[in-house]
């Protein structure tokens, strides 16, 4: 710009530079600061003005907001103006026209107060910034020297002025105003508010309609429009009027300052609001509000409140704040009276929009609202709906007016060709079929099928991204004045909110039920030690609540073992688990999870053309399983939908995974250790003594890491005697492990040698004590038998163990041996023996403490000892000890020590012990197989009762294997046969229920059967 | 396909919290429910009755079980979808359910959240699964 005095053709053309750059820079500025920047270097360097200023009105005042000043300029500290002031500023502002001041007489003449805030400034122009009747502040030039304005300058300047005011409100509007900015959003908000004031009946019907859904959707007593202008104006309430005499500016400016839905359950507990006029009154115990928006400034509140405290749910704020949008459309709305026929009556029709919008729960009734409310537009024959949802496309919605009404088929090729037009603008009008065969040329059967000729595309948005279209087709009497695209356009944007909604609702529900699985999972997790079982349920917890199909991978020496596959479908999961052994692209992204250096997610998606049906997933997460710097597995969790599993998911569920199968695997190695252990201060198997049956059962405490005390043995001596030994070791782990090998071996040594029970208990005594080991003490049993043509003689010595227990025949149960001391304690023990005569038939069990004592509710096992073991009478040792732990086990509530039991039954004379084949006749095949046993016929032609056991022929559908053997033994006891059946475990089948009745006495017990007939003749 | 879904179940609060769940996700679907397994046959063996396209069936009913209806369900050629629908998660349950006829096994969560998730993806499996084309 020259400082010349007219405007030549060639300024002209700098001067229509400048200003069209000068828009450019106001409209392209994105905040108050940027724009201040902009208008103060334009002002001073497009004018070559020293210096500019910005005030801004604040009611009756002019702040200072920003000035530029050359270098050598100083600034002036310029505050705050009174807007009376005789100021060329304040001027301008009130008179709404701009001040121009040349030369220093001008200024002395005309603004005498200026003197005494003389810079050393000469000329200025003042520069109102107008935005339609309301001024907003003024633009300051300022000239050290006198300086005429041009004609170019004056435009230029003006035009400077008119653009930064609307840049200012743009700014304002878009939520960039601070807090000295709300001086600038009151005029504008003043005049809004003024402009929607409902002063024609139908639209404060319309807004009545309002506070009476809302009211309805939020089960309020009381809802209320507020506008917030000058003074406050409650365009609407619905509900008791009286109820609400003090719901007044201060709640809807509290709303308002939040700037987003206000929500008390209880408002004299809300610090916010409880010294409120409304609050302390009672008028307003719960109160929801949301800003009621014109554009981005907020201009009021629509609330409800309820006179009793309470709660307002997520759906309340939603259908409050789709009210409240639409609120300022309803009272914008023209009078009904002169309408262009689209809009006629549209303003109810939105308010009922809303309803049906605010009782959706899904898209698909979004959409159906949407695409229902739009052939209610005036013009509008048909419309459809295309939706791209989070989880992908949807088939579109379809409605139309009537059935003579013309209509589109959209299908999904159609609506993808409308996505592909949709990419720039937002609303699109297509009129005459030309235009529609040029937009979509794939389309044209089933265009001219319809003879459709207008059509109507409406971008459907959600959180700003376009997600679909609204379409609808129009008739040619549809005036083309832009009435229905507004309109149209107005519906696509409510159901985009609603879609937003509904997203976030879906959001919020899929983070709390992604939470609630892990807080599920962890449980799962912990409760078991059993890596198999502990991820075949993770497994299957995970489908389907959080994937379609579940993968998990255990890393052995083997390699990678695939150890549990989920699926919704019982027969796709089978499919699943077969096909993914071996498919080379699941074995591929295997790979690469272990391939990342940490438990990095590799998104997965899998089309397997090996396995049609079984195997498409479009999305998903593998994981390896790492923990502790090792790597366990992986996790594959699999989706039809490519965003269903979300990473922060998939990777917190993996390590807690890997942690808890960490655990698991490291208590298995452990158990696996003690157990091998264990087993090593066990005999590995018990001997086979003549004459004898024998049984034990030893069990370490539950979920024990460490190696039991307990322990038994049966020593074989060289005169043909043997002891039972039984013990106790006190406490756990390596230091009693170390003792319970030294006593078993100690014994093992002395009582092959043919030590008598008390001295080898005296010298294992000795022997612990010189070990030194403190605190460390046991207790034994032994019973040495000696069998002979007498019969059996036992000798039983304790030391501190309890006492064995001797089961007669005839039922009969008592304690046999003596108390004696425990050893490892006392350098002299005394264990007294007693001396026992056995007959054929009788049973001694002996048991730790860990049998006697186990706790129940009602005390302790040895209460019930004699009665549970005399309940088994007749019982092979087998059954018995079997019998036994089961109800030790049934029995005890908690606390398991570990425990064993050793049983030794005396067998009278074998006369059989063979596999036979016990079908047909088995009584002949029985006295077949006796004959062939004895070849002198008086060994069984003398015994006592055989004959009649022969007789027993209900054996024939007896306790026999699957391929009808069975393992028979006969004995012959004091006053009896006795005969034993033992099937096949597997195969067993039940004996007869004939049999006892034939017998005198017998029983059948899991895979044995028995049956004793007594001597007649006795 | 049909819009009815059957709920074989004996616990009113997992019934209601079915149908609140499933009443969000798919407000168009029939709930029936039946509280055993006896009626339960009854009604899949009247001709009267809409076939539904699948069944919710809880293990733990009283009297006539969840396993024991389904294996007479299966005994009687009743080819309906049946989704087992208990709080077991341990693989021997899920075994058995499958060797009776099961065709799949969904695990009750404890959080409604949860729940609906499951019921909504179970739901619209099912009811896509006739028009299903991989």
């Amino acid at each position: 710009m020259t400082a010349g005095g007219t405007v030549t053709g060639e300024n002209v053309q700098d001067l229509v530079t400048r200003l069209r750059l000068l828009a450019v820079a106001c409209t392209q500025v994105e905040s108050i600061d940027d724009l201040m920047g902009v208008a103060l270097a334009q002002s001073a360097a497009g004018c070559d003005a020293t210096g500019a200023v910005l005030f801004l009105r604040r009611g009756d005042a002019l702040v200072n907001v920003g000035s530029c000043w050359l270098p050598e300029a100083t600034e002036p500290r310029w505050g705050e103006l009174r807007l009376e002031a005789d100021l060329p500023l304040c001027v301008a502002v009130r008179t709404q026209r701009a001040v121009w001041v040349s030369t220093a007489a001008e200024r002395r003449r005309r603004f005498p107060a200026l003197a005494e805030r003389s810079q050393g400034f000469v000329a200025t122009a003042s520069l109102p910034l107008r935005r339609g009747d309301h001024v907003l502040g003024v633009l300051g030039v300022a000239y050290r020297g006198p300086h005429e304005f041009t004609s170019a300058e004056r435009l230029f300047l003006a035009t400077l002025a008119q653009q930064v005011a609307e840049a200012l409100v743009r700014l304002a509007d878009a939520g960039q105003a601070s807090e000295w900015q709300l001086s600038l959003q009151e005029p504008t908000r003043r005049a809004v508010i003024e402009s929607l004031r409902p002063t024609a009946p139908t639209r404060r019907a319309h807004a009545d309609r309002i506070t009476a859904l809302a009211g309805r959707l939020c089960a309020a007593p009381v809802a209320q429009l507020t506008l917030l202008g000058a003074q406050e104006v409650v365009v609407s309430t619905h509900g008791s009027a009286a109820s609400v005499p003090s719901l007044k500016r201060s709640l809807t400016d509290v709303a308002l300052r939040e700037g987003a839905p206000l929500r008390i359950s209880d408002a004299t507990r809300d610090k916010r609001v409880a010294a409120l006029p409304a609050v302390t009154s009672g008028a307003v115990h719960a109160y929801l509000g949301v800003p009621v928006r014109h554009g981005n400034l907020a201009i009021g509140t629509l609330s409800v409140s309820d006179t009793r405290p309470r709660e307002w749910g997520d759906d309340h704020v939603d259908s409050l704040t789709l009210l409240a949008e639409v609120a300022v459309d309803v009272l914008a709305a023209p009078a009904a009276n002169g309408d262009a026929a689209p809009n006629r009556g549209w303003a109810p029709r939105l308010v009922d929009f809303v309803a049906d919008l605010a009782a959706s729960d899904n898209a698909t009734q979004v959409l159906q609202a949407l695409v229902t409310a739009a052939v209610d537009t005036g013009g509008v024959d048909s419309a459809a709906a295309v939706y791209r949802s989070r989880a992908g496309a949807a088939a579109p919605t379809h409605a139309s007016s009537g059935p003579h009404r013309r209509r589109w088929p959209v299908d999904e090729s159609a609506a993808r060709a409308v996505e592909r037009r949709l990419t720039t603008s937002s609303v699109t009008r297509l009129c005459g079929a030309d235009a529609l065969l040029t937009a979509f040329p794939d389309q044209l059967p089933a265009i001219e099928a319809s003879q459709v000729t207008d059509l109507i595309v409406v971008s459907l948005r959600r959180q700003g991204e376009q997600v679909g279209a609204l379409l609808a087709t129009v008739s040619d009497v549809l005036p083309l004045d832009g009435g229905a695209d507004r309109f149209l356009s107005r519906l696509a944007a409510l159901a985009g909110s609603a879609l937003t909604r509904i997203v976030a609702q879906r959001e919020q529900v899929e983070a709390r039920a992604r939470l609630a699985f892990l807080a599920e999972a962890s449980l799962v997790l912990d409760a078991n030690l059993d890596v198999d079982e502990t991820l075949h349920r993770l497994a299957r917890m995970a489908v389907p609540p959080v994937a379609d199909a579940c993968l998990v991978y255990l890393r052995g020496n083997g390699g990678l073992e695939l150890v549990a596959v989920t699926h919704v479908d019982a027969s796709i999961e089978a499919g699943l688990r077969a096909h993914a052994v071996h498919c080379p692209a699941i074995a591929g992204h295997l790979g690469s999870a272990f391939g990342s250096t940490d438990s990095q997610l590799i998104p997965a998606g899998c089309d397997c053309a090996a396995a049609p049906g079984v195997w498409r997933y479009g999305g998903g997460q593998v994981v390896a399983l790492r923990a502790r710097g090792r790597v366990l597995g992986a996790m594959w969790l699999a989706s039809e939908q490519e965003q269903r599993i979300d990473g922060l998911f998939t990777s917190s569920l993996a390590q807690r995974a890997a942690l808890a199968l960490d655990n698991a695997l490291l208590y298995r190695e452990r158990r696996r250790a003690v157990i091998a252990l264990q087993s090593r201060l066990l005999p590995p198997r018990l001997p086979r003594l003549v004459g004898f049956d024998l049984a034990a059962w030893y069990e370490v405490a539950d979920a024990s890491l460490d190696v039991g005390g307990d322990f038994y043995d049966v020593v074989p001596a060289a005169d043909g005697s043997f002891t039972l030994v039984i013990g106790d070791v006190c406490g756990r782990g390596a230091e009693a492990a170390s003792i319970t090998g030294l006593a078993r071996h100690t014994l093992r040594v002395l009582l092959e040698d043919g030590w008598a029970p008390a001295a080898a208990l005296s010298r294992l005594n000795k022997a612990l004590l010189s070990e030194a080991v403190p605190r460390r003490f046991c207790t034994v049993l032994l019973i040495t038998m000696l069998p002979s043509e007498a019969g059996v003689e036992a000798t039983i010595a304790s030391g501190g163990h309890p006492l064995p227990l001797l089961l007669r025949r005839s039922g009969e149960v008592t304690e046999v041996g003596r108390p004696g001391h425990l050893l490892g304690v006392l350098p002299t023990v005394r264990n007294r023996e007693t001396d026992l005569k056995l007959e054929p038939g009788d049973t001694i069990v002996l048991y730790t403490d860990g049998v006697s004592e186990a706790r129940g509710t009602d005390g302790m096992f040895e209460d019930r000892l004699h009665a549970e073991v005399r309940a088994r009478a007749g019982l092979p040792p087998g059954e018995l000890v079997g019998g036994l732990r089961r109800a030790v086990t049934r029995y005890r509530q908690s606390g398991a020590d570990d425990m064993a039991m050793l049983a030794i039954r005396v067998r009278g004379r074998e006369l059989l012990h063979a596999d036979l084949q016990l079908d047909g006749d088995p009584a002949a095949r029985l006295d077949e197989a006796l004959r062939a046993a004895h070849p002198d016929p008086t060994d069984v032609d003398q015994t006592p009762g055989l004959d009649r056991l022969l007789r027993a022929s209900g054996l024939n559908n007896g306790f026999v294997g699957g391929d009808g053997t069975a393992e028979v033994v006969i004995e012959e006891l004091p006053d009896a046969i006795r005969i034993e059946v033992v099937a096949p475990a597997r195969d067993a089948t039940p004996l007869a229920p004939a049999v006892p009745h034939i017998l005198d006495g017998g029983g059948v017990h899991s895979s044995v059967a028995w049956a004793e007939v007594r001597h007649r003749d006795e | 396909m049909s819009d009815v879904l059957v709920l074989v179940e004996d616990s009113e609060e997992d019934v209601e919290a079915v149908r609140r769940a499933l009443g969000k996700s798919h407000p168009a679907l029939i709930v029936e429910w039946l509280p055993d397994g006896v009626t339960l046959l009854a009604r899949m063996t009247s001709e009267a009755a809409p076939r539904p396209f699948l069944i919710l069936l809880d293990l733990n009913l009283p009297g006539f079980g969840g396993h024991a209806a389904l294996t007479e369900l299966r005994n009687r050629a009743c080819d309906a979808a049946v989704v087992v629908f208990t709080s077991s998660s341990s693989s021997r349950d899920v075994d058995d359910a499958y060797a009776a006829g099961a065709d799949g096994y969904l695990v009750k969560p404890v959080s409604f959240e949860l729940l609906q998730q499951a019921l909504e993806h179970t739901v619209t499996y099912w009811l896509q699964r006739g028009d299903r084309r991989w």
